[in-house]
């Protein structure tokens, strides 16, 4: 609810006065050359992992992984958890931590130049239930998508939470247009016995999520928009699952994700931010003046998951990802040279002469598999 | 308004004179008179000697002559029996007597009868020569004026070389309207004024035979023949020139570049504005300031001005004397400003007066124009985006007037017929509302009363709505003490606020509101002690009253927490005393000294923090509450203005000033460029007041008979206690504000090249500048610290700046006008790396401002097509055709980075990324 964010509802308007956005090719200017510590504790039963790399000048694709650093999880009471290289740059507790909700961590870093990092005292925090995940129609118009609103409410009845951040993963199904049940294999037709016209897709979010109540008198999230999934995707043609998780922040993890998201994410206005260094809570124990990237932070996790159909919403039109997909009718004798062309057997066939013909298409239009995986989640139903 | 009555009177009798021959032998009468009826008399004397009296019969309608002539000559024998009386005469070389009620008048004489010794032994006694030439003339109204004589004073000896005062306004002849700035002088010696915001002039001179020149922007060049005897009153009225396209851009007071004092003052006048390429079919104060050399914005669209290397908040924007807080609407694409109210507006960047103060970096004082006091008019304009309509005229002819002005956009109106439902649900629109009453009591009271209101309104696809005012009223009463003395006493309020609510979510619905209220009076006196001192000197008082910010939830459901920030009060109270005083005829210098004294007063709850520390939520110790009416903290200091110029000859002049100024409000903004909801803010016990100092130096030269001005200005300015935030700032409802605030170095200089053509078919100027604007922020506490505690550039440091305005008449119906900018792009800060963060890139920015967007450039061409040019035509009525960036150039505005599906990818915003074609009719009636 703070005010400045909606102005970045004003770049709306100034379509109407013909503004213009253009991509541009960051050149790189200078270049600092920075370490990144990747590190959430949670309270999922896995193994701690903390990912370590260097930061890359802009205009380059590398990751740098930091290699050879020894890397140890402290807390308050004593406790040291050592992490292990699991493969270049990333570094796992041999067994979960299981944390303590109330209990303070400490992250130690020692990398192989020799130099000392720790990160401040973080405090693993409980976080409340999801109490819903709603969702709202919202029709299209030229400035808005037609599509479906997905939003998340919670509260702490002991008003202890106040900052929270979401992360998301979708899931959705989908269908290749030809459901193909034979094999052409070592010049002989099997019997398909996989289902590679069904699939599901998944996507994660990747951009920062995060709420507060300290503007309410009760530590209270109401409707707050998680997703926006629109109908100029695929997503909801047939069912659609999203899976909200929930982590509580301190006010100081608050403040750098919301720092992060104002420099990354939400310039471009008429009244933009000066960006500034994302401070966090990692530092070189012999010189302060070092930034270090990255902030860690220790949450419990809460998580729901909801489902939804086509049908649940109005019905709207989709986009065709397979329009183009076309069926070849062909005889037994030319499957091998259309087979070599890249073509897979979708079925059998009758022409009008009465023999029998196979209807081939291209792989992109049969195996689903190419776009998604055709093993059904756990989670779905 | 007596002068007119005059000048009908001299017409009267011109037509109804008769043609006889010169008489160059003493007329010598006799006689004796004991309450003889004037026709009596008459007939006595015209049987005595060939003369011929000649007078409208109402002047000596009751006139008894009682007197007695012993062999006098006529000319003293006249005096005698009109001794007393306000009856004048003249006699012709016809030998004609003609009589005057009220002023003593002469016809232009063709010999050098009259010098001043003549004047002392002839007693003042005239002639009246020529008038067949006069009625050659066909003479004008002005043609007449301009060559009477006209006596001022009582008469008394003349002795050579005393100076004595002439004061009085100067108006245009058909509104009655008094003229800013027209500059009134006599040429030897050298010795002129220009008039006041008032139409005021006071003018101390040589007693005796003078020619008083007249200049006036948009007003025929005029003169008045007078014979100075004694203080005097002078009313002049000037006749505006009517042949319209003639108009040059910007036409100052010809020689004033070179022989004025001011340096770093901009003038712009109505008329000149209109000739410059509008943007959105609006004619724009602020837009055209930017032509203006060391006059700076972040970008297109941008709210505020940056002059000189100031910041935004830096710039006192006075509308008739009160404060303008928010000066444009929607968002800053157009200036709040009505450009059918504005009769002129000064920009001084340097070289302050004293009787400015409480913003260190500029004033932008908007002059309004009066009601038209002699007939009814109205004027106004219709573009794709606005319309405006503004009414004038008399109450009470030539005493009281008025004019109203209205403005307001119907993007609102397009919006709705749009039948998209997202934007038929955004709406955007403005309006704004002026009047202004003036009212002269009498020729030494004068009463003015003026109010302003402008509203915003924005919403973006029915979710938060956004409402901003603008509100300004001022009551001045003017009186003159005497010739050499006058004064102004004003009340003054104005109030910005805003208010931002959001009912979309019923948990979260909210309202904040914020308002600024001032409420002033002041007493400015001028006086005139002689010819080479102009003194000005007052005190005023500046209340100030905030509301820095209250939030409350909205409906029954809302479970917004109510947030009442304590109220802000402060007291700015100054006085100041500063003397323009003429050393030589080449050297003046002007020393001016304003003292401001500043109280922050409770109630209110203070917060403590730790003497040895950092001002941050961690040191803070406690709290202290005062009362209300107590003084938390008083802040005050001298602001020291001086000025020189040393006029080299009548075409070069070198001028230096200084100033100083302190300012006790502050704009909270941590943009780039202002928002409207970003919040002033006073000092306080941790805000410390902000104290700009600038030098400037400059080399003025005329070129070509003062058609052409040239000058050249450096200045270097300091400036202390400017504001910027710790990274992360949350700036409104802030209980705790100072944490977040750290104190700023500023430092600018620059040099500004001006180079102006007035006159002739093709006119305009070119500017280029060269200009740096640099902050440090600098702190023990590495958190309070911004680039190391290294200067880097401001958001608006733009080093190279060039603007060629220009207007080119084809026909008096036709003209074109073209506008070139071309500046330096502006610093961004920029990303010095690149980090993947749990799946997402990320950047990291360091050092502040440390990369320049490209360069803009633009082109701007407007047509302007005028109605037929009969003067006394019942409408008139123009077209403006412009192009806004003709060459389409996509100009950016910022370069930005953004995530956008965990890759990060770089953009250019531009503001208008083609060319804008606008058509606008404007019209008089």
């Amino acid at each position: 609810m703070r005010i400045s964010t909606y102005f970045t509802y004003s770049i709306i308007f100034l379509l109407l006065f013909t503004n213009c956005i253009r991509e541009f090719n960051p050149s790189r200017l200078g270049f600092e050359n920075l370490l990144v510590v990747e590190a959430f504790l949670s309270d999922i039963d896995e193994p701690f992992e903390v990912r370590l790399s260097r930061s890359v000048p802009i205009d380059t694709t590398a990751f740098i992984p930091e290699f050879g650093a020894a890397v140890s999880l402290l807390s308050e009471s004593g406790e040291s958890f050592n992490l292990t290289e699991f493969s270049s740059g990333i570094y796992r507790t041999s067994s979960p931590v299981n944390p303590q909700v109330g209990s303070a961590y400490q992250l130690s870093i020692r990398t192989r130049d020799g130099n000392q990092y720790a990160s401040e005292y973080a405090l693993m925090r409980p976080t409340p239930d999801i109490e819903e995940v709603s969702t709202r129609f919202q029709e299209g118009s030229s400035t808005t998508e037609r599509g479906v609103q997905f939003m998340v409410s919670t509260s702490d009845p002991g008003n202890n939470t106040w900052y929270y951040r979401y992360e998301y993963d979708e899931t959705w199904l989908f269908r290749t247009p030809y459901d193909s049940y034979l094999i052409w294999e070592n010049g002989d037709l099997i019997l398909r016995d996989e289902n590679i016209n069904t699939c599901w897709k998944s996507d994660r979010s990747t951009s920062i999520i995060i709420t507060t109540s300290t503007n309410l008198s009760q530590d209270v999230i109401s409707d707050f928009p998680i997703i926006f999934v629109s109908t100029e995707t695929d997503r909801l043609k047939s069912r659609y699952s999203l899976n909200v998780k929930q982590y509580s922040l301190s006010e100081a993890s608050y403040n750098y994700w919301k720092e992060l998201e104002k420099v990354t994410e939400s310039l471009g206005t008429l009244f933009d931010p000066q960006p500034a260094i994302v401070e966090g809570n990692l530092h070189n124990v012999n010189n302060q003046e070092e930034v270090v990237l990255g902030f860690f932070d220790a949450s419990a996790v809460k998580e729901m998951r909801i489902f939804v159909n086509s049908t649940d919403f109005p019905s709207s039109s989709f986009p065709n990802y397979y329009s183009i997909c076309t069926d070849t009718i062909v005889s037994m004798g030319q499957i091998p040279e259309m087979v070599i062309a890249g073509y897979m057997l979708v079925s059998e066939t009758i022409t009008e002469t009465g023999s029998t013909a196979y209807v081939m298409s291209y792989p992109f239009c049969i195996d689903c598999r190419l776009a998604g995986t055709n093993v059904k989640p756990d989670f779905w139903y | 308004m007596r002068l007119m009555k005059f000048v009908l009177f001299i017409c009267i009798i011109i037509t109804n004179i008769h043609i006889g021959f010169a008489q160059e032998d003493p007329l010598i009468v006799n006689g004796k008179y004991e309450q003889t009826p004037f026709q009596l008399f008459v007939q006595d004397i015209e049987r005595q000697v060939p003369v011929q009296f000649l007078y409208h019969p109402q002047i000596v309608d009751s006139f008894f002559v009682s007197t007695t002539f012993n062999n006098e000559p006529l000319r003293q024998a006249l005096l005698k029996v009109f001794s007393g009386t306000d009856v004048h005469y003249f006699i012709n070389e016809y030998n004609q007597v003609i009589l005057t009620q009220g002023y003593k008048v002469v016809l232009n004489l063709p010999f050098n009868f009259f010098d001043r010794s003549d004047i002392s032994t002839a007693q003042g006694s005239v002639e009246v020569i020529d008038f067949l030439q006069e009625e050659e003339k066909k003479s004008k109204l002005q043609n007449v004026l301009e060559n009477v004589i006209i006596e001022i004073g009582t008469k008394s000896r003349i002795v050579g070389g005393e100076y004595t005062n002439l004061a009085g306004y100067i108006r245009d002849v058909t509104t009655g309207e008094p003229l800013i700035g027209a500059l009134i002088y006599i040429d030897n010696p050298r010795i002129g004024v220009a008039s006041d915001q008032y139409g005021y002039y006071s003018l101390t001179i040589p007693k005796g035979r003078q020619e008083l020149l007249l200049k006036c922007i948009g007003y025929k060049d005029s003169k008045r023949q007078i014979i100075l005897y004694n203080q005097g009153k002078l009313d002049i009225e000037m006749l505006e020139d009517i042949i319209p396209l003639k108009e040059v851009i910007i036409e100052a007071e010809k020689d004033i570049n070179v022989s004025g004092m001011q340096m770093g003052l901009d003038k712009l006048d109505a008329q000149s504005m209109k000739k410059v390429p509008p943007i959105l079919g609006e004619v724009d104060v602020l837009k055209i300031a930017l032509t203006l050399p060391g006059v700076q914005t972040v970008g297109e669209g941008a709210n505020g001005i940056n002059v000189r290397g100031g910041t935004a908040d830096q710039n006192l924007m006075l509308l008739n004397d009160a404060p303008i807080f928010n000066p444009t609407h929607l968002f800053g694409f157009f200036s709040s400003f009505n450009p059918d109210i504005i009769k002129s507006v000064e920009l001084h960047k340097g070289g302050i007066p004293a009787e400015y103060g409480g913003r260190i970096s500029s004033v932008f004082e908007v002059k309004t124009k009066e009601g038209n006091s002699r007939k009814f008019v109205g004027s106004g304009g219709i573009s794709p985006l606005t319309a405006r309509l503004t009414f004038e005229g008399p109450i009470i002819k030539d005493k009281l007037s008025y004019l109203v002005g209205g403005r307001s956009t119907y993007s609102n109106w397009i919006l709705k017929q749009i039948s998209n439902p997202s934007i038929k649900n955004s709406s955007a629109s403005f309006y704004d509302l002026y009047g202004k009453v003036s009212y002269t009591i009498n020729d030494k009271n004068s009463i003015y009363a003026a109010a302003y209101y402008s509203d915003d309104d924005f919403k973006f696809n029915s979710d938060t709505t956004y409402r901003y005012t603008n509100e300004n009223a001022s009551l001045q009463w003017k009186h003159v003490f005497g010739n050499k003395l006058y004064g102004v006493f004003s009340g003054l309020y104005s109030g910005y606020s805003y208010n931002v609510f959001s009912l979309n979510n019923e948990v979260n619905a909210f309202n904040v509101d914020y308002s600024i209220k001032n409420l002033g009076g002041k007493a400015d006196f001028s006086y005139f002690p002689n010819s080479s001192h102009k003194i000005d000197f007052g005190f005023s008082s500046l209340y100030y009253d905030l509301e820095p910010g209250t939030q409350t939830p909205r409906g029954a459901n809302s479970l917004i927490n109510p947030i009442l920030l304590e109220k802000e009060q402060g007291l700015e109270t100054a006085f100041y005393f500063g003397d323009k005083f003429d050393i030589s005829q080449r050297l003046s210098i002007y020393m001016g000294l304003r003292y401001s004294y500043y109280n922050y007063l409770g109630p209110k709850t203070v917060n403590n923090y730790a003497a040895d520390g950092p001002v941050e939520e961690e040191t803070k110790t406690g709290q202290t509450t005062y009362d209300d009416g107590e003084v938390i903290k008083t802040y005050h200091g001298p602001e020291w203005r001086f000025s020189a110029k040393y006029a080299l000859n009548n075409e070069h002049a070198l001028k230096f000033s200084y100033n100083k100024m302190r300012q006790y409000i502050h704009m909270l903004s941590n943009t780039t460029s202002i928002s409207p909801t970003d919040i002033w803010k006073l000092s306080d016990a941790y805000v410390q007041p902000q104290i700009g100092d600038q030098i400037s130096l400059g080399y003025y030269r005329n070129f070509k008979n003062n058609t052409i001005e040239g000058s050249i200005e450096g200045y270097y300015k300091n400036i202390d206690n400017l504001l910027d935030f710790k990274s992360g700032a949350q700036l409104i409802l802030n209980e705790q504000i100072e944490t977040d605030i750290v104190a700023g170095l500023g430092k600018s200089y620059g040099l500004e090249v001006l180079l102006k053509k007035q006159t002739g078919k093709l006119n305009g100027w070119i500017s280029y500048t060269y200009s740096r604007a640099l902050i440090k922020v600098e702190s023990e506490y590495k958190s309070e610290q911004i680039n190391n505690g290294e200067f880097y550039p401001a958001s608006y440091d733009k080093p190279h700046s060039l603007n060629v305005l220009s207007n080119w008449k084809f026909s008096r119906r036709l003209s074109l006008s073209g506008n070139l900018a071309y500046s330096t792009g502006r610093p961004i800060t920029y990303p010095v790396a690149k980090y993947n963060y749990f799946g997402t890139e990320r950047l990291h920015y360091s050092e502040r401002n440390q990369f320049r967007i490209p360069d803009y450039f633009r082109i701007d061409l407007s047509i302007n097509i005028e109605g037929n040019h009969k003067v006394r035509k019942l409408n008139h009525s123009s077209w403006t055709l412009a192009v806004y960036n003709i060459t389409g150039r996509d100009n950016a505005y910022s370069v930005y980075f953004v995530t956008e599906d965990g890759k990060i990818k770089g953009y250019q915003l531009s503001i208008f990324a083609e060319a804008i074609p606008t058509i606008t009719y404007n019209f008089r009636f």
